[in-house]
């Protein structure tokens, strides 16, 4: 993703492939004032089912990315007819309460960015 | 009737502005049945249904109101508009009234306006409590804990999303527009053909598109950048086994990507919608591209369930002053965490005694906006902003607490400093804002109801009469 702005450098690296590369939506909003929703669509079928397959998304990369508990994380679905993977996780504060930062939660795709798969398993498409 | 069409002419009323040429040519060549158009949601924070303020500019809501109203009057098309005002209690739905009572008058039409209120009383729901109504905070699945009498006495005002059936009632008894509380978007769009006699899931799932507007359409030729208000319609087309969507301007296109990305939108989940009556079930649902701007549905079902809604109440938690400060020096950054801690602990000891407050710092440029979630701990910005948020007791105390901490923010010694005019650059005068009362969502609870209009009144009125 040499061309990506403000993207971190281990993103990039030969071994390794960022959802930025592999999706074509990457987004966060609120669903309810108590959870928000990841939406990450994949451009390539090829490229969904590969992660699909080999789980490379999980509740525990989500977790993981995101500092929170597995626990808090209420929903991951593969959801086929998308080619797209929804994580659903609990928010710190209820959205546009004090402590909150981002009243509709439309800003916190950042973390996805830091994801990184192994590039071999993509070998088909990329 | 084998087909009913609604058209949507906006995801939002008043939110970006509605192309009026788009909308006048869509009515002319589509001859939709009804009109139907949500106005708000809780998305914007617990602050607008907590003070009965709107979230949309007022500028915005005349004259998209004005549009729809006058445009659908004329042609005798009802006109359903869904969560009025934002938030959807009294005060947004009396506003929304007023709005269009005037342009009844001005524009000399005469009509009769459906009214219903969405606000629920705390003494019912104290009552509920005591007969022992198992009332989960939603998604249960994830959180599930009962409503409880204190969860009531601290909000400030609940409303009850409705259902289908109250804006069906307001229909049926005389109403050319609608005007009601906090509807569930899909039954706002979808009431029209569900009184018309046709399939509920499907109508709830055209509802369920189609709520965002032209959000679930491609746009090809740029339309949603045309400078000014350019919102365009869509249109929905109900029929027997299926519905199709379809755009409500030629340089606008529904293809099935863009439904099936927004069918993800703003759900913790892709193919279960929870709905007042039952569950809207998307997973054997299909779509086809039927033309290339024209997207067919079908397969969606409905599956009953004991009828709820969904409570929404505002809690006031206290007052909010703030203040907006940039941080330049890169060694008032590289010791800005001491900084903030030190103050937050100097303004407890300063304040305490006053009453209770809590001061929140806000750092952009140094995780305010993902926190704790923040990839990057180690990156240092060139310039950090600084809000200095406090929600006390009272404004009067926010207010002075705030002053304080950021005079103090602006004078502190910090290990090598050289800037002893002064570490911060004020954006403001005045340096510190009172922005009102603060509130967080408290209740979010789904409450089981025998009879779908219970708690939601109806009156219907010549315009000129309410």
């Amino acid at each position: 993703m040499p061309e990506s702005v403000g993207l971190p450098q281990s993103v990039g690296l030969p071994e390794s492939v960022g959802l930025d590369e592999l999706c074509s939506v990457l987004r966060s909003k609120n669903a309810g004032p108590y959870l928000i929703t990841l939406d990450l669509i994949f451009k390539d079928r090829r490229a969904y089912e590969a992660v699909r397959d080999g789980r490379l998304i999980s509740r525990e990369t989500i977790a993981t990315a995101y500092g929170i508990s597995e626990d808090d994380v209420a929903v991951l679905e593969y959801i086929d007819g998308l080619k797209a993977v929804k994580a659903t996780y609990k928010r710190r504060h209820p959205a546009g309460s004090p402590g909150d930062t981002d009243c509709f939660g439309m800003a916190q795709e950042a973390p996805l960015l830091y994801i990184q798969l192994p590039r071999a398993a993509f070998q088909a498409v990329l | 009737m084998d087909e009913v069409r609604v058209l949507t002419p906006t995801g939002c009323i008043g939110n970006r502005g509605i192309h009026r040429d788009a909308l006048v040519a869509a009515l002319d060549s589509e001859r939709p049945h009804a009109i139907a158009v949500d106005a708000g949601s809780l998305d914007c924070g617990p602050w607008y249904l907590g003070t009965g303020q709107v979230h949309s500019p007022m500028i915005n809501i005349r004259r998209d109101l004005s549009i729809v109203v006058t445009e659908a009057v004329r042609r005798g098309i009802p006109v359903i508009i869904g969560s009025a005002g934002g938030s959807g209690a009294r005060p947004h739905v009396d506003l929304t009234v007023d709005v269009i009572k005037e342009i009844a008058l001005r524009e000399e039409l005469d009509f009769k306006v459906g009214v219903i209120y969405s606000d629920v009383d705390p003494e019912y729901l104290r009552s509920r409590i005591r007969a022992g109504a198992i009332i989960p905070r939603v998604p249960a699945k994830a959180f599930g804990d009962p409503l409880t009498a204190e969860d009531v006495e601290s909000s400030t005002r609940v409303v009850a999303m409705m259902g289908c059936e109250p804006i069906i009632a307001a229909i049926n008894q005389g109403a050319q527009v609608v005007v009601a509380g906090r509807s569930s978007d899909a039954c706002v769009i979808g009431a029209y053909p569900v009184m018309m006699g046709f399939d509920r899931g499907l109508s709830l799932h055209m509802g369920d598109i189609m709520e965002c507007g032209e959000a679930t359409l491609t746009d090809r030729e740029g339309v949603t950048h045309l400078p000014g208000p350019n919102r365009v319609p869509v249109i929905g087309a109900m029929r027997r086994d299926h519905f199709v969507i379809r755009p409500g301007h030629e340089g606008m296109a529904c293809t099935v990507e863009a439904v099936s990305a927004h069918s993800m939108y703003e759900r913790d989940n892709h193919t279960q919608v929870e709905l007042p009556g039952g569950v809207l079930d998307k997973s054997d649902c299909e779509l086809t591209q039927e033309t290339e701007s024209v997207v067919r549905v079908s397969g969606t079902r409905f599956r009953e369930a004991p009828y709820t809604v969904l409570l929404e109440g505002a809690s006031r938690v206290g007052w909010r002053t703030i203040s907006m400060l940039g941080v330049r020096n890169p060694r008032a950054i590289q010791h800005l965490d001491s900084i903030l801690d030190e103050e937050q602990k100097s303004a407890r000891v300063h304040f305490g005694e006053h009453g209770d407050f809590t001061v929140y710092f806000h750092t952009y440029g140094k995780g305010a906006v993902m926190g704790p979630s923040e990839p990057e701990r180690d990156l240092i910005a060139t310039e950090v902003g600084l809000v200095v948020d406090v929600v006390a007791d009272s404004q009067e105390l926010a207010h002075d607490i705030a002053e304080h901490v950021a005079l103090k923010i602006a004078f502190t010694r910090y290990p090598g400093r050289t800037t002893t005019a002064g570490n911060v650059a004020y954006l403001f005068s005045p340096n510190v804002v009172d922005a009102g009362e603060a509130y967080t969502t408290g209740i979010y609870h789904q409450l089981p109801l025998d009879d779908p209009l219970e708690l939601f009144p109806i009156t219907v009125a010549g315009i000129r009469e309410v």
